[in-house]
């Protein structure tokens, strides 16, 4: 069903596939010729105008600085990073001025690569909705045996994510109703117990949520999923952290959380203390790559 | 094929203890709906394939399976069940 067990896929995946908001389109096969660098200065241009027109992030930009403690000048710095990064972002999430997968690799550093051996069975390497997008792309480009699940959505029509999904290489963890969800997560079940590395985010819109951490402003949520994946495959459980520093980016794999014990409501609590001191420091460290603490788009999760 | 009602009543019992008793709709029976988002979540679903799995000693070792209606009704999910006892040869 899947390929081989934690086989790299990095040849399933083209940078056309990866789409951007509608708005963009128009604009999009210009911006996908000009040069990295390029495409994401003038979408971070573009953002900050979009927010000084329209008002609305950039007053959430200001917020978010604001509850960060931000005070004058360094509010407003804060604001204007936050909706530049925002730009970037969504050329990163087009990949924007990608040729070719191998791209990705230009400027990266991998912390803690050594937790991508393969052979050592299944893994879990849990992202969350901070820092730029794709770290499971940019991870297959460095030839890691890694499989990325996500909502996939806007590309039920393209031929090429069907090809990856029935690959194995992308999973689909649709929103809305929980039976494809429940699908998805079966799915991940059964590459994980294959000894396949599987990249998928903690927070997010959907699923059940199983506690918060406490950040100033907003608080993360992290939902169940993941840990029902890890209770019944015994799977490890690598947080993966991701950050834009200068022209480079920096993927930290740290070590796993600690090994699942007793009822599920304690390991939640275990998971959450973890977790709480490596995501608060990411919020103090890189406020302005806080996109979805800043601009919360899932105010209602179903 | 008609599915033997002793694993109907099994896979009752295991979603019904899953989901809670007072969570359980009173008219339960093979068409009712599992993922339609009214009884069960995402989570939950895959909880219950897991039971299944320990209570009848099968594995759903097959995206596919699950992917083309195993998990839709009640009455799917005991069907899927039947069918790798039957695999087995372990029907009641």
């Amino acid at each position: 069903m899947s390929g081989t067990p934690a086989a790299a896929a990095p040849g399933a995946f083209e940078p056309g596939m990866f789409r951007g908001p509608r708005v963009l389109r128009p604009l999009t096969p210009v911006l996908r010729r000009v040069p990295r660098p390029l495409a994401a200065g003038t979408l971070a241009g573009l953002a900050i105008a979009d927010g000084l027109c329209r008002r609305r992030r950039f007053l959430l930009a200001s917020e978010w600085a604001a509850a960060l403690g931000r005070r004058g000048v360094a509010r407003w710095r804060l604001a204007f990073a936050l909706l530049a990064n925002h730009g970037r972002f969504v050329a990163e999430e087009m990949m924007l001025g990608v040729d070719d997968l191998a791209d990705l690799r230009q400027e990266v550093v991998i912390e803690g690569a050594d937790h991508l051996r393969a052979g050592e069975g299944g893994r879990i390497l849990l992202g969350f909705h901070l820092g730029p997008p794709r770290t499971a792309h940019v991870l297959q480009a460095f030839g890691h045996p890694v499989r990325s699940a996500g909502r996939l959505q806007d590309v039920a029509d393209d031929a090429r994510w069907a090809a990856a999904r029935q690959a194995g290489a992308a999973v689909r963890l649709p929103g809305g109703i929980p039976l494809g969800r429940a699908q998805g997560l079966h799915r991940i079940r059964l590459l994980l117990k294959e000894g396949a590395f599987v990249y998928l985010t903690a927070d997010g819109p959907f699923g059940r949520e199983a506690f918060r951490i406490e950040v100033p402003g907003r608080d993360l949520v992290v939902r169940v999923g993941w840990l029902m994946l890890r209770r019944f495959t015994r799977a490890p459980v690598h947080p993966v952290l991701s950050y834009r520093e200068g022209g480079r980016r920096v993927i930290v794999v740290h070590p796993p959380l600690p090994v699942p014990e007793g009822d599920p409501a304690n390991d939640a609590e275990v998971c959450r203390a973890a977790l709480t001191p490596l995501i608060q420091a990411y919020v103090a460290a890189h406020p302005e790559q806080c996109r979805y603490l800043a601009f919360p788009r899932w105010e209602r999760p179903a | 094929m008609s599915v033997h009602p002793e694993i109907v009543t099994k896979v009752r019992e295991i979603i019904e203890q899953i989901a809670g008793r007072e969570r359980t709709p009173r008219d339960v029976g093979p068409a009712t709906p599992l993922g339609d988002g009214s009884w069960l979540d995402s989570v939950e679903l895959v909880e219950v394939l897991v039971a299944c799995e320990e209570a009848f000693g099968v594995v759903f070792d097959e995206a596919n399976e699950i992917d083309s209606g195993g998990l839709e009704t009640l009455g799917s999910l005991a069907h899927l069940v039947q069918t790798k006892l039957a695999k087995a040869e372990r029907v009641p």
